[in-house]
Parts: structure tokens; sequence; C-alpha cells
């Protein structure tokens, strides 16, 4: 009986689903494959009159080196900002574990840079980061000698600032996550390694963090997928430059549907994008779940 | 889309459209004779052009609250005053402007043409997106309004060009952007340095004449950290390929062949590329990053002995609260003598002006406002108004304005009028922002030394042959001629 009121209920929820997929998902699905497939260009016409192309965007796409070049750009600058927002963060979470007097305090000040605009942080960093600007003059009061870096006007420098501002900026997130984790471990393993002699680094080592590990493994997924898409701060700080240097794709990809209004162009850059993105996410998932296996296997349901 | 473009015979759905209005149009003269009245060649009444703005607005008999999209920095004092003024006159004003930067302006325009927005009924952006926009069939054209408005619509030189295709104005300058030199008097005529620059260079100090003597200067007077020679801008998205194609233009070049050949690799592409990466060692190092926020502060503040620059910025730079005030001289932007005699090229871009979007609730009460902003006498207390910085001279009478020879010193109106005559065009065609961006780009790399000069070159050649394929080679060739119309045919400016 409960059973069948159960899949009554099921279906209760189509509507809610249906509506938004025939009404948001197909259409954009549809939109996206019809001009990945035919050329239109925003000004030269109405899209429902553009030439059908087949697949001569994705070859144009695929045999453009700026594309890739981009596409590389991100690449590094997603990977290395999640790494380092790991890092940073579960340092961070792993110090705030045990509640101590002003722990409230210290949270609130770890989690404000997410909560700040990502436009506003661009220009704040502009701001700091300028030749003569604060940050070296700190460097310089530091240094006991003048120190003039032009953060955002040399290649490696730009490209490390605005890694070093993502990871500002979403550094909290990973805290959360990682606190989360962290605080809901359950003590028994932890207590039981204590009692057989395990030092505190053995129980990092080989309790804590095999329990933390899916928590981890979520926390990489979704803060590499969140900076590959990275765009408001990168525009907004160095549009790309200088030179080309810090044009990654989401910038690109702008450039090329809403610069160029080559909507195409962009629609199947999108795709090759979505699927790249796809497979990694895949991999991630396919991670979790062996994740969790393990430890279930470990410690059971 | 290409074949949507160039078959104008196959009849699609406007050009049913536009035949079918046209036998209704006829149809309902025949049988409501005095709507001809409103509708005819007659002018609306009134001695002069902001009177026929009023009453030809009054003649509609509605209140309109427009929707213009403009930047908070030329939506301010007197033009907000202006829109006040009208909209008590007659009813029709600003309900709403929605405060858009001017470079992201396009982007937003573009997509409220694609979605056939009527969001906005005026839009406040770079002429040179005019061919782009009316292509897109985005623009309300004008040519009827302003005849029936009696408008007095002209500019030194040709910038008004920029706003005209193919015959049909779409819009109205408001700001004229051209750029003239400035440099440093006090540096400029400090015995001292004129000695060390006759010691040096076997030749006396004289205000450059060509770019090869503005690098020479610029060079000469590079001290850093304290001072640096030159400070032009050559970041990406700041307008920087207009400092080139001036160099081309001068040179007796031009970006495309007759029929749409990209012809950027040769000597006159090469000289102006030489010229443009030849300014990195004279400028700060940021310059490669800067735009006008970073950059006009820093001359004001005395980091720079000279610039090539809009115009509107000398006055920033000349503000009581600037550290170089009163040591400025304005001049007639650098030459070459590549193609054998001295021809000089200035150029005007962002030419921001009002267009009307041909779908918004009533593009004639839009019309109607933009005249009234435009004329000569409101474009000049628009352009003379102290707390208006963005909006620079470019018509006749803004030349003789005592306000505005004022704001901008009389030597420096008179560098603004000389540049306005031998003022050029970015790259006026349909694809504007396309053919700038590879350009864009590729000058940017060269500039900080990723590719060589010759490598950009030909790689935005390449990009550019790609892009003119996809829109179509023969339709850019017939607008290649309006492109042209916006050039001057004068090597040097007529006044002495």
């Amino acid at each position: 009986m409960a059973r069948r009121k159960g899949r009554r209920y099921k279906w209760t929820i189509l509507p809610m689903v249906s509506v938004p997929i025939l009404f948001l998902v197909v259409p954009i699905i549809f939109f996206q494959v019809y001009f990945s497939l035919h050329q239109w260009t925003a000004y030269l016409g109405e899209w429902w009159q553009a030439d059908f192309v087949g697949l001569d965007n994705f070859r144009d796409v695929l045999g453009e080196s700026r594309f890739y070049l981009s596409f590389l750009r991100s690449l590094i600058f997603a990977g290395s900002s999640t790494v380092l927002c790991l890092v940073i963060g579960f340092t961070l979470a792993y110090l705030m574990r045990d509640p101590f007097p002003g722990r409230s305090v210290f949270y609130l000040l770890f989690i404000t840079p997410m909560l700040i605009v990502p436009v506003a942080i661009g220009y704040d960093f502009e701001m700091l980061l300028v030749q003569k600007g604060p940050l070296n003059q700190l460097l310089s009061w530091l240094a006991g000698r003048e120190i003039q870096v032009a953060w955002f006007a040399e290649a490696v420098p730009a490209f490390v600032s605005i890694i070093f501002i993502e990871v500002w900026n979403w550094t909290p997130f990973v805290f959360i996550l990682m606190l989360a984790g962290i605080t809901s471990m359950p003590k028994e393993p932890i207590e039981a390694a204590r009692v057989l002699g395990a030092s505190p680094v053995q129980i990092f080592f080989h309790v804590q963090i095999p329990l933390l590990r899916p928590v981890i493994v979520l926390a990489l997924i979704l803060r590499f997928l969140e900076a590959l898409g990275e765009y408001p701060k990168v525009w907004s700080l160095t549009r790309g430059g200088p030179g080309s240097y810090t044009e990654t794709m989401p910038v690109y990809l702008f450039i090329t549907s809403w610069e160029h209004f080559n909507i195409s162009k962009g629609a199947a850059m999108s795709y090759v994008v979505l699927l790249v993105v796809a497979a990694i996410v895949y991999l991630c998932i396919r991670l979790l779940v062996r994740e969790k296996r393990t430890l279930e296997m470990l410690y059971g349901r | 889309m290409k074949r949507w473009r160039e078959d104008r015979r196959e009849i699609d759905r406007r050009a049913f459209l536009k035949t079918a209005g046209a036998v209704g149009a006829v149809a309902a003269a025949q049988r409501y004779p005095h709507l001809g009245v409103a509708w005819g060649a007659s002018k609306v009444s009134g001695e002069t052009p902001e009177e026929r703005a009023i009453n030809g607005a009054k003649a509609l008999k509605k209140k309109v609250d427009l929707n213009i999209a403009i930047w908070g920095q030329y939506y301010n004092g007197k033009m907000r005053e202006l829109a006040e003024e009208f909209k008590e006159k007659t009813g029709i004003g600003i309900g709403t402007a929605v405060d858009i930067a001017i470079f992201q302006m396009p982007q937003r325009v573009m997509a409220e043409a694609v979605a056939r927005g009527k969001a906005f009924d005026i839009v406040h952006v770079s002429a040179a997106m005019i061919p782009t926009l009316a292509n897109a069939g985005f623009l309300q054209p004008l040519n009827k309004f302003m005849e029936r408005g009696g408008m007095i619509y002209r500019s030194v030189g040709p910038a008004v060009q920029q706003t005209h295709y193919h015959g049909e104005n779409y819009g109205f300058v408001t700001d004229g952007n051209i750029l003239a030199t400035a440099l440093r008097k006090d540096l400029f005529e400090n015995p001292e340095e004129r000695k060390r620059f006759e010691d040096k260079h076997g030749k006396p100090l004289k205000w450059p004449e060509t770019w090869d003597d503005y690098f020479e200067l610029a060079k000469f007077f590079t001290r850093p950290p304290d001072l640096y020679g030159v400070s032009d801008l050559r970041s990406r998205k700041w307008s920087a390929p207009i400092w080139f194609l001036m160099m081309l233009y001068a040179n007796g070049g031009f970006p495309f062949a007759d029929d749409m050949t990209p012809t950027l690799y040769n000597d006159a592409g090469r000289k102006a590329m030489e010229w443009y990466v030849s300014a990195r060692p004279s400028s700060a190092k940021e310059i490669s990053i800067w735009g006008t926020t970073q950059n006009i502060p820093f001359v004001a503040g005395g980091g720079a002995f000279m610039w090539t620059y809009w115009t509107g910025a000398f006055g920033v730079a000349n503000r009581a609260d600037s550290k170089t005030t009163g040591r400025w001289m304005y001049g007639v932007v650098p030459g070459s003598r590549a193609s054998g005699r001295l021809i000089k090229r200035s150029i005007s871009e962002p030419v921001v002006s009002l267009v009307i979007n041909r779908r918004g609730q009533n593009p004639e009460a839009a019309y109607w406002l933009s005249q009234y902003w435009s004329t000569p006498k409101h474009s000049a207390d628009i352009v003379a108004d102290p707390k208006l910085q963005f909006h620079d001279a470019w018509a006749p009478e803004h030349m003789t304005d005592e306000r505005i020879v004022k704001k901008y010193t009389s030597q420096g109106i008179e560098a603004t009028e000389k540049c306005l005559e031998i003022t050029t065009p970015p790259i006026l065609l349909p694809g504007f922002l396309e053919f700038h961006d590879y350009l864009d780009k590729n000058l940017a790399d060269a500039f900080v030394g990723t590719i060589s000069g010759d490598e950009a070159l030909k790689k935005t050649e390449g990009e550019w042959r790609d892009l003119i394929k996809r829109v179509g080679a023969k339709v850019l060739t017939k607008d290649l001629a309006n492109y042209k119309a916006a050039f001057p045919k004068i090597d040097l400016p007529t006044k002495a």
C-alpha cells in the first residue's frame, strides 16, 4: 500500500519537472544544436534563414589555435586555483575544528571573500595590485628595497595574480565544505586508532584523510567546474591581456558570441567545452562512487 | 546567410511587408488625405531646430516616457537638464536611463537587436556600430525626420559621416572623440632640455611633425620611474587599434583592397606596426594593461611628457586639481612622409552617437528629443558643461563657443579643430567589433612581444580573410564606399 502511494506521489512531481524541461532545457538544447549546425552571425539576417553548414563550425573551432590556448589557460587556471583553495581551505577548517573563544568571528572573516560580488573583487584588486599600489609598497617595506612588480602588465605575474585572486575569492567555499566534513566525521575510528597507539600524524593521514576523501573529492569537483567557468574577475581585471596571456575559455567564448556576434561558432565552441567538462565530471563521479564504496567497505553503512 | 544577403531579388518576409505597407499607405492617403499633412514633406514650423524639435514633438499629442541606454558619465548635467526641459515643454522625455558603460554598449544593443527588443528607444553607442546595427535591422533611418525637423547637423571635417550608412543618417553625434597631441610645455620650452636635445640629436627641439619625430621625443624624455616619454593606450579593449590605424592611414595605407583583400602586410602596415610597438620602451610598463581610467590620472599627475589622446582628457589634465595644470601645449597629431609627402591623419572613435530603435515605443518621439539634444546650440551647451568631461567638441559651432574655448584652452580647441579636419574612421564596416578584435589581440600580442609585428599583421590578415568570407566579400565591397566616405580629402589641416 505504502509503495503504491509512493508511486502516485512520484507522478505529482511530473509537471514540476516537465515544465522546465519542456520550456527551458529543450529550447536551449534545440537552439544550441541548431546554431552550431548553421552559420548565423547576428547582424547578417534572421536566425531561421541561416545556412546549414553541417559540422563546419566544429571544424573551425577545433582547427583554431586561439581556442586551444584559451582552453589550456582555463585548465591551468582552474587546476591550480582548485588545488590551492583545497590546501588553504582544508588547513583553515582543520584549525577551526574544535570550538575556541572567538571562533564565530574567524568563521565570519573566512567566509567574507565568498560573499563579495566578483566584479567588485576585480576592481578592488586592480587598485591593490597597481604598480605603485599598496601591495608593492608593503612588499618594499618588508624587503627593505623598492619593489615595483607590474602585476597585470607581465605574462607570469598577470596569470599568477588572477589565480591568487580566484583562490582568495573561493577558498571560503572549500573551507565551509571541509569544516562540515571534519566536524561530522565519526569519532569511533579515531578513538580506536588512538587506543591502538597511533600517533596524531598517523591518525591524520591514515584515518581522518580517508574518511574525508569523499568530501575532498566533492570540493575538488565543484571548485574545478566553477573555476573553469570564471569570467567576471578576469574580464574586469585584464580583459584577456596583457597580449592574450589571460584570455581564458569563458573570455574567448564571450568575445566570439558577443563581440564577433558569431553565435554559431560560440554554440559549437560551447559544445566542445561541454563534452570535455562532461568527461571530467563523469570521471569525478566515478571517483566519488569508488570513494563511497571504499568507505562502506571500511566502516559499513 | 551570404545568399540571404546577396540575393536581394528573393521575396522575403521583410520585402513582402514593405510592399504591403507601401500599398496600405497609398490606400490610406486616398482615404484619409489629412494624414498626409503630418507625414508629407512639409517641414515642422519653428525658427530654430530646437523650436522645430519642440513643435514636432507637440504635434504628436502624446506623453511618452522614453527609455535610453547611456553611460552615466554622459547622461548628466546639461544633457539631463535638456531632457527635463523638453519633457516640460512637450510631455516627451526620459522615463528610464539605463546606465551601461560605453565599451559594453555594443553587446547590449546587439542583444536587443537580436531579440527584436523594445527595452530601449534611444541608445548612445559608437557610430562604428551603425553598419552592424543597420544590417541587424535595429536602427531607425533619420533622413526624413531630419528633413521635416530642419535639423542642422554638421561637423568640422568628415566625423559625422560615421553616422551615415548608404546615404541614410542613423544617428547624432554627442561626443566627437577626436585624437590630438599634447605635450608638456614646461619641459618642451625649458632651455636646458632644448640644449640637451640639440646636443644629442644635432637639431632643434620641435613639435613632432611625423611619428618618427614623436617617438624620438618620447625616447628623449623617458626618465623612469618619474617621467615617461609617451602615454598612449596599448591595452586590449580600450580602442588601441585606433592608434595603429591612424599611423597606417598616414602612411597612405588602407586595411583593404577594393575587392576586400586585407592589405596590412605591406610597407604602410609594417611602418605603422614599427611605430606602434616602439612606444613600449618610452611608456610605463603598465600601459599594456591600462585603460583611460588609469592613464588620465597618470598623465595629469605628471607621469608622461606627451600623449596623443581624446581631447576631452586634456581638460582633465588641466583641471585645478591636476598636478600639471597650465603646463600643456596642444597641436595636431604627427603624420608620415612614407608616401612621399607629409600626410597627417587623426582618428575619431568612438564617435558616440544617439541612435533610435525602430521597434521602440515611439521612434518619432525619440527622434524629436534626439534632435533637441543635438542641434548646434544644444550640443555646444552639452560640450561646454564643466560637469561633463566625456562629450568632446566636434561641430563648427563648438570651435567658437567661448565656454568651450575656455574649457579646452584656445590652443586646445585649435588643435581639436585641425585634427577634426583630417580625422578618419575606424573600420567602418558591418562586423566592426570582430575586425577590431582580431587586430586588437594581435597588436597587443606584438606589443608585449609574444609574436613579432610581421606575424601580427599576417595573422590579422588571415583572420580577416575568414571573416570576410563569412560576411560576404561582395556585400563588404559595396560597404567600402561608405567607409571611404568618412575620410578627409586633404593631407594636412587647412588652417595654418
